[in-house]
């Protein structure tokens, strides 16, 4: 038998689906311009049910039921169920029964990002635990850092405080990761209604703080306050601010959207090799 | 996995392939694959050759040979066994790789269906489609315009 004889397309198509969820799913969507049977086998469920974390459908659909179904009613494919993941806030820990509070993730594709269209500049990676992450890997001079999150505090629990963090990390390897040191960004969080600022939360002034990305290896010493902290699973955090949802106000205002951004403070310098994973909300527990 | 009981002691069956040929095998050796499994059961001669039918001799003693190393449990340890699972793997040409994998979908041999679509997924992982389809000699049967349209959906998965 020559090698020629070999015809993947006549697999079955659950045999193709399953290697297929092996793959990533990047290589999956690359597949799919390969032939009619990888673009069929690249649409099943099965080939995408191993990136969606485990039994998190049935939790969605209770949580943000939204998310998991169509116009007409009809539960999505899963294929489409990861990429309205990729894009939109995840509640983080399943585990309400402590604390009764949700926690939210707005991963890297669910942010909006200055640039990040552009390929040349941000690259999005599969990464399992997160969906997705983005890097930033090449010259990224021509405009500032704008990283953009935003939710409607419809979704987060009701009279809680919030605290937002900012995960990222700078890639080890990027010989230019050390002008992160350099560069001080302002992070800032405030609700925003479809007017603009919410009348409803003009008490809450937004507030700005000053981070530099990276701590400097030598001479200058940055203040601890202004440094981002390491995390247990390798992740830097800086902490954006802090929110308090009050259902008083929620319920006044529906389209109440807190809006939380990272922006560079001077602008134009060269850099590259940031890596974003997202932003998260997490209830502060008063004990 | 097999059981070592006494009781079970090596029964022998004979698998018959597509092209005809005879394989004796032990029963714990066979019984790996459901199908054959759900085979015996309606069975009334055991001694009576079972049939294979869509895996030739070459692939199905390739698959015996599978079957053997993974019914013999105590030897081994899991590292070892992984290690030759990946030689195993590794030795197999494409067309090899594809009959065993029709075989193993068939004869539901869950083991090596996975050793199999993870050694493929793994010749997948990071080609580009045209990359893709001369690896494995598939046709590409879209118009230019249908693999227009399946790029432009998700630009990024194509960038590179």
């Amino acid at each position: 038998m020559s090698l020629s004889t070999t015809n993947f397309i006549d697999l079955p198509e659950e045999c193709l689906s399953q290697i297929l969820s092996l793959t990533t799913p990047t290589d999956v969507i690359r597949s799919s311009a390969v032939s009619k049977q990888f673009l069929s086998a690249s649409e099943s469920n099965f080939a995408w049910e191993k990136f969606i974390p485990l039994n998190c459908d049935r939790f969605i659909e209770h949580s943000s039921p939204q998310l998991v179904r169509d116009q007409q009613q009809q539960i999505v494919s899963k294929k489409e169920l990861y990429f309205r993941l990729c894009r939109s806030p995840i509640l983080l820990n399943n585990d309400c029964s402590k604390t009764g509070k949700k926690s939210y993730m707005l991963g890297a594709r669910a942010l909006e990002i200055a640039w990040g269209g552009t390929p040349q500049h941000w690259k999005y990676v599969p990464e399992s635990r997160s969906l997705e992450i983005v890097e930033l890997y090449t010259d990224y001079d021509e405009c500032c850092l704008e990283i953009k999150g935003r939710i409607h505090t419809k979704f987060l629990s009701p009279d809680t405080t919030y605290a937002m963090y900012f995960v990222f990390k700078t890639d080890a390897d990027d010989n230019h990761a050390y002008r992160f040191e350099h560069i001080p960004v302002m992070v800032s969080v405030f609700a925003n209604s479809e007017e603009g600022l919410s009348k409803h939360y003009n008490h809450h002034r937004a507030v700005f703080k000053k981070f530099y990305l990276k701590a400097s290896g030598r001479s200058l010493c940055r203040h601890p306050d202004e440094l981002p902290e390491e995390r247990a699973d390798g992740w830097m955090e800086i902490e954006m601010g802090i929110f308090q949802v009050d259902s008083s106000v929620e319920a006044a205002d529906e389209q109440m959207v807190l809006e939380m951004t990272l922006n560079e403070v001077q602008g134009i310098g060269w850099k590259s090799g940031l890596i974003v994973r997202g932003i998260e909300l997490w209830p502060l527990i008063h004990t | 996995m097999a059981s070592t009981s006494t009781s079970t002691l090596s029964r022998k069956l004979i698998l018959k392939s597509s092209d005809g040929e005879k394989f004796e095998v032990d029963e714990n050796v066979a019984m790996q694959s459901q199908t054959i499994k759900h085979m015996i059961e309606d069975l009334d001669d055991i001694n009576s050759p079972i049939p294979v039918s869509i895996v030739t001799g070459t692939i199905l003693s390739k698959v015996i040979e599978y079957c053997k190393k993974h019914a013999t449990e105590d030897s081994d340890s899991d590292e070892q066994l992984k290690q030759w699972d990946k030689e195993y793997a590794n030795n197999m040409d494409l067309n090899t790789l594809y009959y065993l994998l029709l075989a193993a979908n068939y004869m539901e041999i869950k083991g090596l269906l996975e050793l199999i679509t993870q050694c493929v997924a793994d010749m997948i992982k990071g080609k580009s489609p045209e990359e893709i389809r001369a690896h494995f000699n598939i046709k590409n049967d879209f118009t230019p315009q249908e693999e227009a349209n399946i790029r432009n959906e998700n630009p990024w998965a194509f960038e590179n």
